[in-house]
């Protein structure tokens, strides 16, 4: 015989007990009110089944925590009903931007991270600071696109800066530019500029992505259609795929900001 | 019924298994051809310690489990369950007093804070994805991420979403990479209206954390009675590394940790291993068993550990027709959804994760037909070592292994039969992915066991460093506990301090490097 003394104890309320199986009896219940079919089919599912399970499991812990497990399924099963908060769609991680006239720039600002430790132990390490670009396919000129910043012409893009997989060769992938130290000096920002090489005749894509942790606002990134100035923040909550990372000599990245 | 006079002593299974593995272990290093897997010291040791760790475990679980087969369980020594009874349930659990109360505060407060630390941004998945981890040369800066309620979560959540709408009835029926966990986004999806994607996750992390650590209190203290190891134990997983790596990130492995644990303390309380019960009492021992294991497996594929669990500690002395029981139960439930899911909402369950166990099993016979140096390579490319000290760092492995001569056998035995039911899987698993978060569900074993050596240290230290009463030596004791877990809760909280190199081994283990 297996003796469980909280079952005889006198703490052991019977009547929280059945309290507790009534509301949970309710929630399931409640949950059963659904729109759709599918969404019936899946709650009534999973209510089943948890239900029942919390019933062997919480059915042997004590009455008042039997209560709080049910009042709370409860209140949640009708927060559905009564609590207006649609999933909200995230923003999209991989997006595209088309350049496909020599008056198209994408503008990138970055306000590099000088008084943290992170930036100073790569810096002092002699870290070698590159620009990273994200853009689709293989780059080569001169269908491809030319990076300047602070007013410095740095590289025009190119098949020996690929970097990472590309499963494909149309893939999006990064380009890895490196910049000189001497950029950084006396410069408390980086202005990235990214365009398509005067000769190229085909569009061109740049990626873009999220933005969490901008060095330079949310606003930071923008994109010049040849008329007006269009920030990826406002459009699509994000920001091009232009960032700064300082590396060791072994490949190791110090840092990565944007 | 009494084994004692019945049954002849004969060797343990555990140091069977021991014994196997050192003999095969050395015969795959020292009879299949010289390879650079042996090329060096610190690589040979490495092969060594994977080639005996999954020989061990696997001959430990084949010794129980075929201890079903009365033939041979009497050639090994009768379990100690056979011969004394298990002490009733609750005669050293939870005993409601002020002491126990104040524990339970203090342990929420420490997962509360660990999981705030570590959230957003600083979440360990997530922050061990970045370039800074050296892991990953595909992503940004944000590492594999989206953006839940304007918050940096790990980039799984994304495809949560549709399951979540699934539920609350905004999105159709849409097949995705999760539809085997779809009961840990059922219950986001009850909190999502109030608190929003990012916090009902969250939050349901937090619930599976904190019930882990309750679960490991209450088995530390049902199975260690008169020690400490259940709270030492429950405070290693307030600070453990694989939920401060989980913390807020949108993942089902807190949710199936727990459930788990609660597994574990369910089959305790329902005396699934007792083999005096009346009839009644054998089918809620086998039903809340099954249904248990069959939501952990809704979760994650939590039912898996659970189940090789119950048939190596079960195998020597349960009967094979509740083991089948419990484990056709279990399989049932989780079936259940399938069968629902692809008939009436038309969800594939293929594709993605769905399909990871399948690819690991047919990734292992190529191997096995390509022949011993094959196999034997397998263990150095694929270091099961790196695995295992991926999820569990060496202080608290070193504290494990004292903790198995610390323990009573009976706890030894269960504790032993947790660790080889929960890294089968994970080994199995590792020439596709090598997965500390899957090797992780030892986590009760392992800090249990360190938990009962640091009990067992801080008397001894206690003893020797005062002479005065009782009063003092259980506070000289306390002071030495406090010590070594601050230690270990140090190295878990490295990440605080920018160093995320325990999160890049626990995401990806450490291969060969020592």
């Amino acid at each position: 015989m297996v003796t469980d003394i909280r079952v005889n104890s006198p703490g052991w309320n019977p009547r929280l007990i059945m309290m507790a199986r009534g509301i949970t009896l309710a929630a399931i219940a409640i949950q059963m009110i659904a729109p759709t079919f599918e969404a019936l089919v899946s709650r009534l599912t999973f209510a089943t089944i948890y239900g029942i399970g919390a019933h062997v499991i919480a059915g042997r812990s004590a009455p008042f925590v039997q209560l709080a497990g049910a009042t709370t399924y409860l209140l949640a099963s009708i927060a559905i009903y009564v609590i207006d908060r649609p999933v909200a769609d995230p923003p999209s991680t991989l997006w595209g931007q088309i350049v496909d006239d020599t008056r198209q720039e994408v503008a990138h600002r970055i306000i590099p991270p000088y008084g943290t430790h992170q930036w100073q132990q790569g810096w002092a390490s002699d870290g070698q600071p590159f620009i990273y670009v994200c853009a689709r396919g293989r780059l080569e000129p001169p269908e491809t696109l030319v990076l300047t910043v602070n007013g410095s012409a740095i590289s025009a893009l190119n098949t020996s800066q690929m970097f990472g997989p590309r499963p494909q060769p149309e893939s999006v992938g990064f380009y890895r530019i490196p910049v000189p130290r001497g950029l950084f000096t006396g410069s408390p920002s980086l202005d990235i500029q990214v365009r398509r090489d005067e000769r190229a005749t085909l569009p061109l894509e740049i990626c873009g992505t999220i933005t969490a942790r901008p060095t330079a606002g949310f606003e930071s990134s923008r994109f010049f259609d040849g008329t007006s100035w269009i920030s990826p923040w406002t459009t699509r909550q994000g920001r091009f795929q232009i960032e700064l990372r300082l590396e060791g000599p072994g490949g190791h990245v110090f840092g990565a900001w944007y | 019924m009494n084994f004692q006079n019945r049954q002849p002593l004969g060797p343990r299974r555990d140091l069977a298994a021991g014994a196997c593995a050192f003999a095969i272990a050395g015969i795959a290093i020292n009879a299949v051809r010289p390879d650079d897997s042996v090329s060096t010291v610190p690589l040979l040791l490495d092969l060594a310690v994977s080639l005996w760790a999954t020989i061990w475990v696997a001959v430990f679980a084949m010794l129980s489990i075929g201890s079903v087969i009365p033939g041979v369980r009497r050639m090994f020594a009768p379990d100690p369950e056979l011969v004394e009874p298990d002490p009733p349930v609750g005669s050293s659990g939870f005993r409601s007093g002020k002491r126990d109360w104040c524990f339970a505060i203090l342990l929420a407060l420490i997962c509360v804070a660990e999981w705030g630390t570590h959230g957003g941004e600083r979440n360990g998945f997530l922050a061990s994805s970045r370039p800074e981890a050296g892991m990953e040369d595909w992503t940004a800066a944000d590492g594999y991420a989206t953006v839940l309620d304007g918050h940096p979560a790990q980039g799984d959540g994304l495809f949560l979403l549709n399951l979540v709408g699934l539920f609350t009835a905004e999105r159709p029926s849409l097949s995705g990479e999760f539809d085997r966990r779809a009961g840990h986004v059922w219950l986001a999806s009850l909190l999502q209206r109030p608190l929003g994607s990012y916090w009902a996750f969250a939050l349901v992390n937090l619930a599976g954390w904190y019930a882990s650590a309750i679960g490991v209190w209450w088995l530390g203290r049902h199975r260690w009675p008169q020690t400490w190891t259940g709270e030492l134990a429950a405070v290693m997983v307030a600070t453990g590394q694989g939920f401060i790596f989980m913390s807020t990130a949108p993942q089902a492995h807190p949710a199936a940790f727990g459930a788990f644990v609660t597994g574990l303390v369910l089959f305790d309380r329902l005396s699934l291993w007792s083999l005096v019960q009346t009839r009644r009492e054998r089918w809620e021992a086998i039903i809340g068993p099954a249904w248990m294991t069959g939501i952990a497996g809704l979760l994650y594929f939590g039912h898996i550990p659970l189940l090789l669990m119950t048939w190596i500690f079960g195998g020597p002395r349960m009967r094979v027709q509740s083991l089948v029981a419990v484990s056709a139960g279990a399989f049932a439930i989780v079936t259940a959804w399938q069968v629902v899911g692809e008939n009436l909402l038309g969800l594939r369950f293929s594709g993605g994760n769905n399909d990871l166990a399948g690819g690991a099993i047919r990734i292992w016979l190529r191997i096995m037909s390509e022949g011993g140096w094959s196999l034997r390579w397998q263990f150095h490319a694929g270091s099961i070592r790196g695995l295992l000290v991926g999820a569990f760092y060496y202080p608290w492995w070193i504290l494990a292994v004292i903790g198995i001569y610390a323990s009573p056998r009976r706890s030894r035995t269960w504790a032993l039969a947790i660790l080889a039911g929960t890294l089968l899987p994970a080994i199995a698993f590792s020439p596709q992915f090598r997965l500390p978060r899957a090797a992780y569900f030892a986590f009760p074993a392992v800090y249990l066991l360190a938990g009962a050596s640091v009990s067992m240290i801080s008397q001894m230290i206690a003893t020797r460093i005062t002479a005065r009463d009782d009063r003092w030596r259980t506070a000289a004791g306390l002071v030495a506990c406090a010590v070594v877990i601050a230690g270990l809760a140090t190295l878990t909280n490295l990440d605080l301090a920018g160093d995320q190199t325990f999160n890049v081994w626990f995401h990806e283990a450490q291969e060969n490097s020592w």
